[in-house]
């Protein structure tokens, strides 16, 4: 078979001068379908990819990559830091392992006022408390000031109704810090381990260890590496199984898996949409067939095969399938990148975490979504191939 | 009468359409052996089954009974795409409203059966240059059919149909639609061609003058084929 006169008869008469008013209609009302069908199909997943991905990037700012810690809620001490940071350096990708003692307290401010918060101390910070900005506006401090921490472990109530506490912190307001999650902004305070353990009485207290990535090490594979060899070094040592190591991504699981349920059942929902556009598609190619039942009288007296004719159809449908496909991808590349430079989109940080929306353009997506897309055109167009096979060359020559 | 071998015939031929009481009979036992180099004529009012007669011959429909030979293969006992294959090597064929693709250059549409046939796009338009060449518009090849005279698209038709060198070429009124001027141009080639090439033609037509040039003339009446 001669592809390039395969190809040549599918475009040409696709695109055919010839072709009535209502058939060009139709025809480009089918293009327009799936560009539209492939560009809402890509632009929701750049959206909802954008939308996990910053959150993801939030979450992964303040907290380390692999968390370690005591299923059961142990104790742990400087010599399973120790342990932790032998094996963690040992895997290719970590850049570090610091111990955290995370506990609430509640914060006072200058201005009085008062709010619970989630003290966090890490190895590597330095003293002094880093606020979310949120945080620091509802206590009235910016940095220089001074906040007041208190464990509410040591809070009790007097016989006379007072609030008795029994380590009340001063602390210098380092920096006042965007988190990225709303979450963090309201509530977190970070400083350096030792600053921690004072104020909660706790010398040596540590919750759980961070150890952080590369940005190409894959968290999941580290924390699976790390457990492992926390398991064998128990078995060697003797001792019973007390610390696990697991991605951070893993403490909000059923956040990501209900962002993608959710990304999962639109794009289902889109995809129906499209396929049901696709449809379209299936009526342009009757039509166009019929206005080249001619031509393929003619093309089956000069001893074009049936196959040679079918083949002519699929490709003519593909044609138009692509044609759409082409335009839906690039209008999805262009309203993606307008959106985020020109019209970026503001959320209530409160109720999303994140209180901006990028979308994130992925070639990955367009191609899966153009090669579906492809696939249905493929199978709508089967229908009038088939159609143009019944007819016998000597009937559709007598066709007027 | 040739003593040579026939390269098309057919043999007590019966077509019809419909089923039951619409049953129309256009053919009813038509035989005839087509031979190379042999210009044959068939007239017969409008509606007595000339094209089908054609169509018949041409392997674009299967008769409702007797048979077609191919250099004595009956194609009709093959698969449709050897069939496709035989009409591609052995039949030309010339309408009476040229039938060339508008999508494709005059250059082009000559060169389409070779195309079908497997031979590349290139080597398939220096054949067609060479017919276009023969037929006189070889100065018309890159323009489209809609840009040029009946008689021209006629002519590209012609050369279409020679494109394979097939053994038998079937016209069908090839000039009936063309004023006389035109008329007598893509004769006077066709008969050339014929002779010259030692293709067999057989002409469906109503021009009495194009049927008295041809060796032969057979009349089809009510769907009964007799010498005339």
């Amino acid at each position: 078979m001669n592809l390039w006169l395969v190809g040549a008869l599918s475009v040409r008469q696709v695109v055919s001068r010839s072709h009535s008013g209502f058939v060009r209609f139709v025809g480009v009302l089918s293009v327009v379908g799936i560009a539209i069908g492939v560009a809402a199909l890509i632009i929701l997943r750049s959206f909802m990819d954008g939308f996990t991905g910053a959150i993801r990037h939030s979450l992964e700012a303040v907290n380390p990559a692999v968390h370690v810690y005591a299923p059961g809620g142990g104790a742990l001490g400087p010599s399973d830091y120790g342990l932790v940071r032998e094996l963690a350096l040992g895997i290719p990708g970590t850049t570090g392992v610091e111990a955290v003692l995370e506990r609430p307290a509640v914060a006072s401010g200058a201005v009085g006022t008062v709010a619970g918060v989630m003290v966090r101390g890490m190895s590597g910070s330095g003293d002094g408390a880093v606020l979310g900005i949120r945080l620091a506006q509802s206590l009235g401090v910016t940095m220089g000031d001074t906040v007041r921490l208190a464990s509410t472990a040591g809070v009790s109530v007097s016989g006379m109704g007072r609030v008795l506490v029994d380590t009340i912190m001063p602390m210098v307001v380092v920096r006042v810090t965007d988190f990225g999650i709303d979450e963090y902004n309201r509530s977190l305070v970070t400083t350096s381990i030792e600053s921690a353990r004072s104020l909660f009485g706790d010398e040596t207290g540590i919750s759980s260890m961070g150890v952080g990535l590369t940005a190409e090490t894959d968290p999941v594979n580290a924390s699976i590496t790390l457990d492992s060899l926390l398991r064998e070094s128990y078995v060697e040592g003797g001792w019973p199984a007390y610390m696990t190591a697991i991605p951070f991504m893993s403490f909000h699981t059923n956040l990501f898996q209900a962002l993608g349920l959710e990304s999962l059942a639109m794009t289902i929902v889109l995809g129906l949409i499209t396929v049901v556009a696709l449809l379209n598609l299936s009526s342009a190619l009757t039509m166009i067939a019929l206005e080249h039942r001619w031509d393929m009288g003619v093309l089956r007296a000069m001893g074009a095969t049936p196959r040679m004719v079918f083949v002519t159809s699929i490709t003519r449908g593909l044609s138009i399938g692509a044609v759409g496909v082409v335009i839906g991808a690039l209008a999805a590349w262009a309203s993606v990148l307008v959106v985020n430079n020109y019209f970026p989109i503001r959320l209530d940080g409160s109720v999303y975490w994140v209180e901006s929306l990028a979308g994130k353009f992925s070639a990955e997506t367009a191609l899966v979504a153009s090669a579906i897309t492809l696939l249905v055109c493929l199978l709508v167009s089967v229908a009038p191939a088939v159609s143009a096979l019944s007819d016998s060359p000597s009937e559709a020559l007598r066709y007027e | 009468m040739s003593d040579a071998r026939p390269v098309l015939s057919g043999r007590d031929i019966h077509f019809t359409y419909g089923r039951g009481a619409d049953t129309l009979h256009v053919l009813k036992g038509a035989s005839i052996d087509l031979f190379p180099g042999g210009l044959t004529a068939v007239m017969g009012p409008s509606g007595s089954g000339k094209s089908t007669l054609l169509h018949v011959l041409g392997l674009l429909a299967r008769p409702s009974s007797g048979a077609v030979l191919i250099d004595g293969r009956d194609p009709w006992k093959t698969s449709e795409a050897k069939r496709s294959r035989m009409r591609n090597q052995n039949l030309g064929f010339v309408f009476q409203f040229h039938h060339l693709l508008e999508e494709f250059t005059v250059h082009e549409n000559v060169a389409m059966p070779c195309m079908i046939s497997g031979k590349s796009r290139s080597q398939s338009m220096d054949i067609a240059g060479g017919l276009l060449r023969e037929v006189g518009i070889e100065s018309r090849g890159n323009h489209f059919p809609s840009e040029i005279s009946g008689g021209e698209r006629q002519r590209a038709a012609l050369a279409r149909a020679l494109a394979m060198e097939p053994a038998v070429v079937l016209a069908d009124e090839p000039t009936g639609n063309l004023d006389d001027e035109a008329t007598g141009v893509v004769e006077n080639l066709m008969l050339d061609l014929a002779r010259s090439r030692n293709q067999a033609f057989l002409i469906a037509t109503h021009s009495r003058e194009l049927a008295q040039r041809c060796g032969r003339l057979l009349i089809l009446d009510r769907g009964v084929l007799r010498e005339g």
